[in-house]
């Protein structure tokens, strides 16, 4: 008899089964869903660069003659006598075209503004000028021992003309702009580095400080200059080159603030907006930088980057927002530097990044709604991330130790409010296989029930 | 290009499926399988063999006569001719002439021929349970009980290899974690294919259990050398049978030696592939089906390695979402592997320590998680391997102990069946 009832099988082995595949089920559901999956795959297009190819720098283009995409190989390109430049030294301005003196004028004593040349040179073709708006047709020179200042109330607006050869440089020399907005002639010039063609825009004025020159910049706008060429970015300082630039607007040019081995340069509370490619640019062995106070904002690729060993800097109190690529990069051994106070937000890649750049201290940052809030690649060791604020990027971070800094809101942390309901749709799974199995088991038990009972009257 | 990722990525998916499988198939039989002991009165043990395990298959007698069953019931040995007859706790030793003749040969003669013994004495009603037996299996006494009153034309259970699971020689140990996959199977698609669906997509000869009247309806009289099993349980379905699946043990051992093991797996492999091909064997559907088997096999191996070797080489871009799922998917699999070592290793063998016993299961258990990328990839090598061997054209039957491993028996040209 006690076999014949061992054969009525019970139905906890039903429950079991279920029991324990819902509960893995759930398990599963909320490792699956109970948290955000962020798509950090890159929102923005690749920028289609021109290569780096060995050229003369923009000055001695101009005092050549050639073309402003000559490289200086073996075959020297021909000079153009539409490329003109007025070069001025403290005694005498001399004016080029196609890298030939056409004219020498002795000063009697040094041009100081560019409304003193217009009138010296005296050639409008060359540079003219209506009320306080100056229009460049070649470019401008200063050597060392000048000082040229192109500043309001005399000159209020300086247009340079979209033709190769048309800039402003400084060559040793001191240049200060003050209350003035600077432009290209065109304002529909193609912007270089288009993301459908690349083009080089030959003619898109710049501005170029170099050789140890002081290059000051004051409540001025600067629009449309630069293009993607060695130096030519729109406003550089170059070797050992320094100055301030302070309230002024960067808008619509290649790159806003562009330096090569400068040294102790100030950016202060300026405005880099929707340029072409960065915003602020300190690039190869720069140092000494302070970067204060400053927007950059809506740049094609990153607001502000340090790229090529630049050192000794400090980027401070800046906020870059809706760049195309990072808020803040150092990039490529730019060490030791100090990233203090920034807010860097909605930017479509990172926060701030630490890529292949080491000992460098990111501090009192807010860094949110990027995709990657701090993130850190490549030989980028001994870096100090502290008392930042992480929040609400897809990604907190990447490559960097969270600890000490507050993280909250990111994608790919665990939701509470998911895992909730994934747990209580478990329990009404359960609930509802419960029910069925009941019902089940209970129309076949009758069955089983009712063979039970024959056998144990066989058995008797 | 997305698609064929995906359909890479489907490979993945294979071992979520294969749990909801798993787990309709075990509550199904939780809840709806039916047993009735009044349909039956008549129960007959069959045990098959060549005659060269006579020591193995004393001990699966004497190892059902110690159970305390609650029906009548009969021992059969079906022998060939040359060998000893001792069986002495038998009911009954019927040797196949050698003069018999029918269709089928080796072994699925031998079951033809206790057919018709069984037909001429008028055994051929519902009311005849026949389990079937391998001289190297030995089913539990809950798998006699459930398989006597299983209500079903054709019925059968869990095959496990839990005898010498994982002991003796490291070969074996090996070959006994590389049958973990065989106890996950018969779980997962026994379960689902015969026990709901009424499709068998594997069978076992062990174990097999029927009415008289079924296999009076289908006979063993098929043109085969090989998967009798698999030939007579689709044949079954096809002609509109019941079948049944139940969670009891039938127990087995796994292959002693690397030679053995392939001998086995080969005469499977081919054994299916004549079954596949020949319309007089198996019905077009079950054709279909067994072959489609085959085929999600290789792809499952072959598809995830590809999907896996272009994720990690950055070819492949899905969210990270789905590489959560893959993550449950993979712990699933290992999953499935555990629980097959769990069980393969719950058989107690006679002066077992309870220490023994349970160090060995959990040392089971964890070889077998451990041992999972093996046991899965070394199956898919088998098949693999199996084919490059070529057609055994012969029913190449392997030792079933350590001192008959590897001894052939019923090794004879068969050219005139493929």
């Amino acid at each position: 008899m006690a076999i014949a009832l061992r054969r009525t099988r019970p139905a906890r082995g039903a429950y079991i089964v279920v029991t324990f595949l819902v509960l893995l089920a759930t398990a599963f559901a909320t490792f699956i869903g109970g948290r955000t999956y962020p798509t950090l795959a890159l929102e923005q297009a690749p920028f289609g660069r021109l290569a780096d190819v060995p050229a003369f720098d923009p000055i001695e283009n101009l005092t050549l003659g050639l073309p402003s995409n000559a490289g200086n190989g073996p075959t020297v390109p021909t000079p153009q006598a539409s490329i003109r430049g007025m070069e001025l030294y403290p005694t005498q301005l001399i004016m080029l075209a196609g890298g030939k003196a056409v004219k020498l004028i002795t000063l009697k004593q040094p041009i100081t503004t560019l409304h003193q040349l217009v009138g010296i040179v005296n050639q409008p073709d060359w540079i003219s000028e209506s009320g306080s708006h100056i229009t460049m047709k070649a470019g401008v020179i200063t050597e060392v021992g000048t000082s040229l200042a192109i500043d309001a109330p005399l000159t209020t607006e300086l247009t340079m003309n979209v033709h190769m050869g048309v800039l402003i440089a400084a060559l040793g020399a001191k240049l200060d702009f003050n209350g003035v907005y600077v432009h290209a002639s065109d304002a529909d010039t193609p912007r270089t580095g288009s993301r459908t063609a690349v083009r080089t825009d030959l003619g898109r004025p710049l501005i170029f400080a170099t050789d140890a020159s002081i290059m000051n910049m004051t409540n001025s706008t600067f629009e449309y200059l630069g293009r993607d060429w060695n130096s030519s970015y729109g406003t550089t300082w170059s070797k050992l080159a320094t100055g301030t630039v302070r309230n002024s607007t960067f808008i619509h040019d290649f790159i806003g603030v562009y330096t090569d081995h400068a040294v102790n340069l100030k950016v202060l509370d300026s405005k880099f907006l929707e340029n072409s490619l960065y915003g602020i640019d300190p690039h190869s062995y720069s140092t000494g930088l302070l970067i204060e106070g400053n927007t950059s904002n809506n740049n094609g690729r990153h607001g502000i980057i340090f790229s090529d060993h630049v050192t000794g800097s400090v980027v401070k109190n800046n906020i870059t927002n809706g760049n195309g690529l990072n808020g803040i990069m150092m990039d490529e051994a730019s060490s030791d530097n100090q990233i203090l106070n920034n807010v860097s937000d909605h930017n479509l890649s990172d926060g701030i990044v630490m890529a292949s750049s080491s000992k460098n201290l990111v501090s009192f940052n807010t860094v949110q709604n990027n995709r990657v809030g701090l993130h850190s690649r490549g030989d980028s060791a001994n870096n100090a991330f502290s008392q930042n604020i992480v929040t609400k990027n897809k990604l907190a971070a990447q490559g960097v130790d969270l600890a000490g800094n507050h993280a909250s809101e990111n994608g790919g942390e665990w939701q509470l409010k998911r895992m909730v309901i994934v747990w209580i749709f478990g329990a009404l799974v359960l609930l509802w296989l419960y029910v069925t199995t009941f019902l089940s088991y209970r129309i076949t038990t009758k069955r089983r029930l009712g063979s039970t009972a024959h056998l144990e009257r066989a058995t008797a | 290009m997305r698609f064929w990722w995906w359909f890479l990525f489907a490979a993945y998916f294979r071992p979520l499926v294969e749990l909801c499988l798993l787990g309709y198939g075990e509550w199904f039989f939780q809840t709806r399988f039916v047993e009735d002991r009044t349909k039956f009165d008549r129960y007959i043990i069959q045990i098959t063999t060549v005659g060269k395990e006579i020591e193995r298959v004393n001990e699966v007698i004497e190892e059902i006569r110690s159970y305390p069953m609650s029906m009548a019931y009969e021992i059969w040995v079906v022998v060939e001719p040359g060998f000893p007859v001792a069986y002495p706790h038998a009911d009954r030793v019927i040797i196949v002439p050698a003069d018999f003749e029918c269709v089928s040969t080796f072994k699925c003669r031998a079951l033809e021929y206790a057919r018709t013994i069984r037909e001429s004495e008028g055994v051929i009603g519902y009311g005849t349970k026949i389990t079937f037996l391998d001289d190297d299996t030995s089913p539990t006494w809950e798998y006699l009980e459930t398989a006597y009153a299983a209500d079903y034309d054709i019925c059968q259970g869990l095959t496990a290899p839990r005898v010498h699971y994982g002991s003796g020689p490291f070969t074996h140990f090996l070959l006994s974690h590389i049958d973990d996959l065989r106890f996950h199977n018969c779980m997962t698609y026994c379960s689902t294919f015969q026990g709901i669906f009424n499709a068998p997509l594997f069978c076992h000869g062990e174990g097999m259990t029927m009415t008289a009247s079924t296999e009076n309806q289908i006979r063993w009289n098929f043109r085969i050398f090989a998967s009798e099993d698999l030939t007579f349980g689709c044949n079954a379905a096809h002609q509109g049978l019941r079948w049944g699946w139940f969670h009891e043990y039938i127990e087995l051992t796994s292959p002693w030696t690397w030679n053995a093991y392939f001998k086995q797996r080969r005469r499977w492999m081919w054994g299916n592939i004549h079954a596949i091909v020949n319309r007089d064997v198996l019905p077009l559907g079950p054709a279909i089906r067994v072959g489609v088997r085959y085929g999600l096999s290789l792809f499952t191996f072959i598809g995830s390695g590809v999907a896996l070797i272009l994720t990690l080489t950055g070819h492949i871009h899905e969210p990270k979402i789905w590489f959560s799922v893959f993550w449950c998917s993979l712990v699933v699999w290992t999953l499935n592997f555990a629980a097959s070592g769990w069980v393969n290793s719950g058989r107690r063998e006679d002066n077992q320590t309870s220490f023994d016993f349970w160090s060995n299961r959990i040392g089971q258990t964890l070889a077998a998680i451990v041992l999972t990328p093996f046991s899965a990839s070394f199956t898919v090598i088998a098949l693999i391997t199996t084919l490059y061997m070529g057609n055994p054209k012969s029913f190449e039957v392997i030792g079933k102990t350590l001192e008959t491993a590897d001894t052939e028996v019923y090794s004879a040209n068969q050219e005139a069946l493929v």
